[in-house]
């Protein structure tokens, strides 16, 4: 049957066609009886027959749809391959419909152009070793910080037991669950929504970092176990990489009466993993800092999942990223799960607005001032980012105060401010990733409360005891054990620089802290001196060209003021 | 979604990296009659104990009914365990309490499985101190299991 169809797209008769099995997602006309399936989306290996050849430069407008449980094919379904001009039309395409497609290639090798040939090493070197150590297998100790590193088939990487200085801070941090909704409305591309740590799993698909995290400086990696389906284990080797980077300018300041500058270095640690989920690759790292805060940097890269468009065409639905390859919109949102335990187990989550306060001469006479307003949770429940308020969470501990302050200790989390699922409020898209139609969330923990997007998601028809059902039993949460989720990410409308491979994106969420400590905790890292650091100066003769700057004079730098004239030369 | 099993590395650009050795979350010299942290996450024996309780749950149950069922396992992990243990245990380490003497925090794994060509989905959760089952559940109708690996 899929034979036949791809003998009429007209191919080269030796094209090797390959098959991306995904999720076949969920619609209206699905429902409780729905077998398991799967749609497959086909596409061609260039001419070169690379087995690295990018296949996403040749995308087929047919798509096998597969029944798991009847292990057989059920149809094959036709692909909309039409532009603007087309609206939801099929069969636009002519006799030909793959011709104008071309070799689009990221693996180096396959490349027409030679790669740079004018960067210069940059080696990371720590010669006494790095600052962390692990103890236990799995126990990380670095800077203050003291925490466990886990690791399931379908989080991948976990955080748990954060210590800082012997003081509670966080329980367990993960990723939870994650959706990738696409935006064409012609079917079946209406049901292409990627949940990828519940239908695939984070750990399943994490990458061997030692094949390529090319982390600078030295790196320890963390192995996992995963199965198979026979229930034997299978290793899963160095799924997850630590180790410290530098992190520029921690803290500065210069006297202006003596000119003594303190100016000291910031040291992160670094606890990374890497998925691939069939096309896309998604890097997740978990950063300490010595100043308190614990990040989670996202990046997407790896190739956008493309589909085939005519000749000539544009579509609204996507942009078209090389000849015939339309690369479809859709978002990233991911929901990021935070079990804060600071200073002790029961806390509470509150945010604040910066709110102008009206002029009036009783209060505010000259109009400049502005208020903090608190809401707090009393029961769990959803809120929104608010950036034109700058609002931000916290999470706080009402029975411990700072003794400076006077206020709860706390850590704060400004939320990623994203747009949020666009599907619509009747979609099944929607329905399925409740999670996704809110920034931050508020639940009562509960032992098995980890899923934001339910515990099955794969074809789901609504989400299902995830986030939303867990808000939803309306249970105290001030002063108590409490769960914070925070859905972040981007809608991406692809450009054409995302392909054959996408520059990351990167999506930075902080942990701060907020009156946790008494002064900036980073103050007794030690102050940077060329010494330690041994970085070199650039000296004369240096290739490019550079002038004397005085007070004006020159091409250079010009109106930057008095300058320290060293090593420049006059043209 | 296939899983990615690069078998060479592209190494674009040398650089000079010092790596240590891989270490598993569990360590391969852990004494066999301490418990391990509540937080290592399962090891391969671990792994075959498990897989190896519910085999017999799908054997017996074959025997008894005379049916031949094609077992498929799904994913198997470790089931958090309660924050009212884990939680007492975790302080206990961090005040410097020896090992022997912390509370004990039960070792549990999560097995879902499917047979029927993935129609039937259950997770059956065993201890792995007892050699038990603690529960089972079925997954609902339209209920699905991940993708294969």
């Amino acid at each position: 049957m899929v034979l036949d169809a791809i003998k009429k797209l007209k191919l080269p008769s030796d094209a090797i066609i390959q098959a991306d099995t995904w999720m076949y997602g969920a619609d209206k006309f699905s429902n409780v009886h729905t077998h398991k399936m799967l749609q497959v989306l086909l596409y061609a290996r260039a001419p070169s027959n690379h087995p690295d050849s990018n296949q996403y430069s040749f995308p087929l407008p047919i798509s096998p749809a597969f029944d798991i449980f009847q292990d057989k094919i059920l149809r094959i379904d036709d692909l909309a391959t039409g532009g603007a001009e087309d609206g939801l039309a099929y069969n636009t395409a002519g006799e030909f419909p793959m011709a104008h497609c071309v070799e689009n290639e990221y693996y180096p090798t396959l490349q027409p152009d030679p790669p740079r040939t004018d960067l210069k090493p940059l080696h990371v070197v720590q010669p006494e070793g790095p600052s962390f150590t692990v103890t236990d297998g799995n126990c990380v100790s670095w800077q203050k910080y003291r925490f466990r590193v886990g690791f399931n088939y379908r989080e991948g990487m976990t955080v748990h037991d954060v210590r800082y200085d012997g003081r509670p801070v966080f329980y367990r941090l993960s990723v939870s669950e994650m959706t990738v909704p696409y935006g064409d409305p012609r079917s079946p591309y209406h049901r292409k929504q990627a949940f990828d740590l519940g239908d695939a799993g984070a750990g399943s698909t994490a990458n061997n970092l030692s094949l390529g995290c090319d982390c600078l400086g030295s790196i320890k990696y963390f192995s996992g176990w995963l199965n198979n389906d026979k229930g034997e284990p299978v290793s899963a080797e160095n799924v997850i990489c630590v180790h410290e980077q530098d992190g520029g300018i921690a803290w500065k300041h210069t006297n202006h009466r003596t000119q003594n500058a303190v100016v000291v270095r910031a040291r992160n640690l670094v606890l990374q993993s890497v998925l691939t989920v069939g096309n896309y690759e998604y890097v997740f790292a978990w950063m300490f800092m010595q100043n308190g805060n614990i990040e989670l940097e996202t990046r997407a890269t790896g190739i956008l999942s493309t589909q085939l468009i005519d000749p000539d065409k544009q579509s609204p639905w996507g942009n078209v990223v090389s000849p015939g390859v339309l690369a479809t919109n859709h978002q990233h949102l991911f929901c990021l799960r935070i079990d804060p335990m600071l200073d002790g187990q029961n806390n509470t989550i509150l945010y604040e607005d910066s709110i102008a306060v009206p002029q009036s001469e009783a209060h505010n006479p000259h109009g400049n001032a502005w208020t903090i307003q608190k809401t707090y949770f009393d029961k769990s429940g959803s809120a929104d980012a608010s950036p034109f308020t700058s609002r931000c969470f916290k999470m706080v501990n009402e029975h411990v105060r700072n003794p400076i302050s006077g206020n709860p200790v706390g850590y704060k989390l400004v939320p990623n401010p994203c747009q949020l699922i666009l599907a619509g409020p009747n979609s099944v898209a929607r329905k399925r990733a409740r999670f996704a139609e809110h920034h931050i969330w508020v639940t009562r923990y509960r032992d098995g409360d980890l899923w934001a997007g339910g515990k099955y998601p794969n074809q789901s028809l609504v989400e299902t005891d995830g986030v939303f059902d867990y808000a939803a039993r309306n249970e105290d949460v001030r002063d108590a054990d409490v769960t914070l989720w925070h859905t972040f990410g981007m809608t991406h409308n692809p450009r054409v620089e995302d392909f054959p491979v996408m520059p990351v994106e990167i999506s930075t969420i902080s942990l701060k802290p907020a009156d946790f400590f008494t002064k900036n905790p980073a103050l007794d890292v030690p102050v940077s001196t060329q010494a330690f650091n041994k970085s070199t100066l650039v000296e004369d003769p240096f290739p490019t060209a550079a002038v004397r700057v005085k007070d004006g004079e020159g091409d250079c730098c010009q109106g930057e003021g008095k300058r320290t004239e060293v090593a420049t030369s006059k043209l | 979604m296939h899983f990615n099993s690069p078998k060479s590395a592209i190494v674009l650009t040398k650089m000079s990296a010092q790596t240590y050795q891989s270490s598993n979350i569990v360590p391969a010299t852990a004494i066999i009659t301490a418990r391990p942290h509540p937080l290592h996450s399962i090891n391969g024996p671990e792994i075959i104990k498990a897989s190896a309780i519910v085999r017999k749950i799908v054997e017996d149950n074959d025997a008894a009914n005379g049916t031949e069922t094609k077992l498929r396992f799904k994913n198997i992990s470790q089931h958090e365990p309660p924050k009212a243990l884990l939680l007492p245990y975790l302080n206990a380490a961090a005040a410097g309490v020896p090992a022997s003497q912390r509370p004990f925090v039960p070792r549990c794994v999560d097995v879902v499985w499917a047979t029927n060509n993935e129609r039937d989905v259950y997770e059956t959760t065993v201890s792995l101190d007892t050699s038990t089952v603690v529960s089972q559940s079925k997954a609902l109708p339209g209920q699905h299991s991940s993708l294969d690996r």
